[in-house]
């Protein structure tokens, strides 16, 4: 394993920028990270607003970046610090992370978590293995994150109310929003609110587009027999 | 840094965060000349360890796996009874200060703090100061001052005068100065007053003092 991870023969050094406010634990993976000839701790950014300073002016291999932070949430600055140095691997810095932070991090090009309270040598083959652009991430993260991915199936149109899957039905029988809210006994403005909602969530920009999604992704119902 | 005035200074360390623990591990080698640096993550093993390394300077942690860093302080100063402990707490709330400074504490610095101001407040306790801020030391005397208890002896004009003076944080070297005394001569009289007081630290010793009306409180000086 050890062997495996270590970059330190090549001679290759890895340059790790702290993003993190808590001095205590800032200055403790500075020393930490320091013990290995191969990386090279360039500096600590308590802000965000010092971390996009300090990754344009350093060009770090890799970020480790905490998530709460004085000025904002760690992962809304994953976009911002890959548009300052593209090269650039961010890892989140996490202690207990919620899915949705997981994979906010993740649609935004992080290249993987680490805790806080891991070992010294997670913590060192973390980044190690993000300079050479692997995804790390630890098997419990990454059954949390399976798990959630199996339950919740990113498909389009999979957050329709039951309402709004009506109303699509009723649309794709060519029903006005004035016939849809005599059939349903609701007033046109309720149906118009209704057909808004749902054409967001397909992301269309028009009730026709609504319905063309929807029929691509077989999202209408079948008449009521 | 200044501490080749103490070679081999031996330093326990309790932190239950291995990356904190290894940090400062590192650092207090690399920047105490001479440190002689153990570690532990429980206070179990704290114990074991503060009896092997017999520290000059225990930094505890309030939060451990196996119980409070606040309510094992009188158990390591028994076992290493020449040890100086410094709570290190999240949030320095008055019931951990207290709970501490009654098992013999030396001394506080909060987790929010960097390396530089945790080893000045280990360098503070090893010289024999209430390693303390002088707003947080104020507070916790004015707190002491309504819980009034008896003094185990008395104590001469010259050591209230000394204690006034530590009360206010000035510290061995202010009040050396203020006195017109060789720091050293101060420090072993801030011992001497320990010793009759029967405190573990000065710390413990100004809050004694201020129980038993040996000296007023900072706010009523």
């Amino acid at each position: 394993m050890e062997d495996e991870t270590d970059d330190g023969a090549t001679g290759r050094t890895i340059r790790v920028l702290v993003v993190d406010d808590h001095e205590l634990v800032a200055d403790s993976l500075v020393r930490v990270l320091s013990l290995e000839d191969d990386l090279v701790p360039v500096g600590i950014a308590p802000t965000l607003a010092r971390a996009r300073q300090l990754v344009a002016l350093e060009r770090p291999d890799v970020v480790l970046l905490d998530q709460e932070l004085p000025d904002g949430h760690g992962v809304d600055a994953i976009g911002d610090l890959l548009a300052a140095h593209p090269q650039v691997q961010v890892v989140m810095l996490t202690a207990s992370t919620s899915e949705n932070v997981l994979a906010t991090a993740m649609a935004a090009g992080a290249a993987g978590f680490v805790s806080k309270t891991s070992g010294l040598g997670e913590l060192v083959n973390a980044v190690r293995a993000a300079s050479r652009g692997d995804a790390v991430i630890s098997p419990e993260l990454l059954g949390r994150l399976l798990t959630r991915m199996r339950r919740e199936p990113a498909r389009l149109g999979r957050d329709l109310t039951d309402r709004e899957s009506e109303i699509l039905g009723l649309l794709a029988r060519g029903l006005t929003n004035a016939a849809i809210a005599d059939r349903l006994v609701v007033s046109v403005h309720t149906v118009r609110n209704h057909v808004s909602n749902l054409s967001a969530k397909l992301g269309a920009h028009s009730k026709l587009e609504a319905l063309a999604i929807a029929m691509r992704e077989d999202l209408i119902p079948p008449p009521p027999a | 840094m200044s501490d080749q005035s103490t070679p081999r200074v031996r330093v326990l360390v309790v932190e239950d965060n291995a990356l904190v623990r290894a940090g400062l591990l590192r650092a207090l080698e690399t920047e105490v000349d001479g440190a002689t640096v153990g570690t532990a993550g429980t206070l179990a093993a704290a114990r074991r360890v503060a009896a092997d390394l017999n520290p000059d300077v225990v930094l505890l942690d309030h939060v451990l796996p196996d119980g409070g860093g606040a309510d094992a302080v009188a158990e390591l100063v028994t076992l290493a009874p020449t040890a100086a402990v410094v709570m290190l707490t999240a949030t320095g709330s008055p019931a951990v200060l207290r709970t501490a400074v009654e098992g013999g504490a030396a001394g506080f610095v909060l987790k929010s703090s960097g390396h530089a101001a945790i080893f000045d407040a280990l360098r503070a306790a090893v010289r024999g100061d209430a390693a303390i801020g002088a707003e947080r030391l104020g507070e916790l005397l004015t707190r002491a001052a309504r819980d009034p208890r008896p003094v185990p002896r008395q104590v001469s004009v010259e050591d209230r005068t000394l204690l006034v003076l530590l009360s206010r944080g000035l510290g061995i070297a202010g009040a050396a100065e203020r006195l017109d005394l060789p720091q050293a001569d101060v420090a072993e009289r801030v011992r001497a007053v320990s010793t009759t007081l029967a405190a573990r630290s000065t710390l413990e010793s100004l809050v004694i003092a201020v129980r038993g009306g040996v000296i007023p409180p900072p706010s009523a000086a």
